[in-house]
């Protein structure tokens, strides 16, 4: 992992098409803006760990079968 | 082509059944190829098979739960699905369904896009507006299935 130190209101650019500012720093919360193209999705990273899990366990599904009464 | 289920035995499939997810699942990236099979005894949902290995996911229209159901989606997903006629574009969930069926739930924030005409599939993840990953869905699904009587059964284990 590239561990970089940044001030507010200071930037990292990844390749050519993304830049990452620092727009404010309170207490424990940073608020960070994003610039990168439309196609790129950008997630909270634990609403993504979160998605993988539900496919992970969605596989493990017991079969469920509902059948009208005669 | 045939490939063997645990779920559903030997399946023939058609090439042109087999939809291609280039980035495959979220947590599941190695599979790029499903197909959906349907099966009266388990509707309202259906069930997404995965061709290079045997694992299927339980799938249910979002519609089903939320007749409402209208995610925002960007511009630049119909163009990676190549979507040409919104008719042609399938919506699905991905469902939980834990051994206490009472807890079933559906991620509703991150609908399956299927466009049927070119069998390109993405899962897409939808930030804004109020949908849940992991919705209950038990009582929705109940409704649908009106006067029935259900029962889980499981699956033989191996």
């Amino acid at each position: 992992m590239l561990v970089l130190t940044r001030k507010l209101n200071e930037a990292v650019n990844l390749g050519d098409s993304i830049k990452i500012s620092i727009l404010s720093i309170e207490n424990d919360r940073v608020r960070i803006g994003i610039e990168a193209p439309a196609d790129m999705r950008i997630i909270r990273s634990e609403l993504l760990d979160e998605i993988k899990n539900i496919n992970k366990e969605a596989i493990n599904t017991d079969i469920v079968i509902f059948s009208k009464e005669n | 082509m045939i490939i063997k289920t645990r779920r559903f035995g030997e399946i023939d499939i058609s090439e042109d059944k087999i939809i291609t997810f280039k980035e495959g699942l979220p947590g599941l990236e190695y599979l790029k190829k499903f197909i959906i099979i349907i099966l009266e005894q388990t509707k309202p949902f259906y069930w997404l098979q995965a061709v290079e290995d045997d694992v299927s996911l339980p799938v249910i229209s979002p519609f089903d739960i939320d007749k409402d159901y209208s995610p925002i989606i960007d511009d630049v997903v119909f163009e990676d699905l190549e979507l040409e006629d919104e008719k042609d574009l399938l919506v699905l969930s991905v469902a939980v369904i834990p051994s206490d069926i009472n807890k079933m739930t559906a991620n509703m924030a991150a609908p399956i896009l299927i466009n049927i005409a070119k069998n390109i599939g993405k899962q897409i993840i939808i930030e804004e507006g109020d949908y849940q990953i992991r919705q209950p869905i038990f009582e929705a699904v109940f409704k649908k299935i009106e006067g029935g009587k259900s029962y889980a059964g499981s699956d033989e284990k191996a």
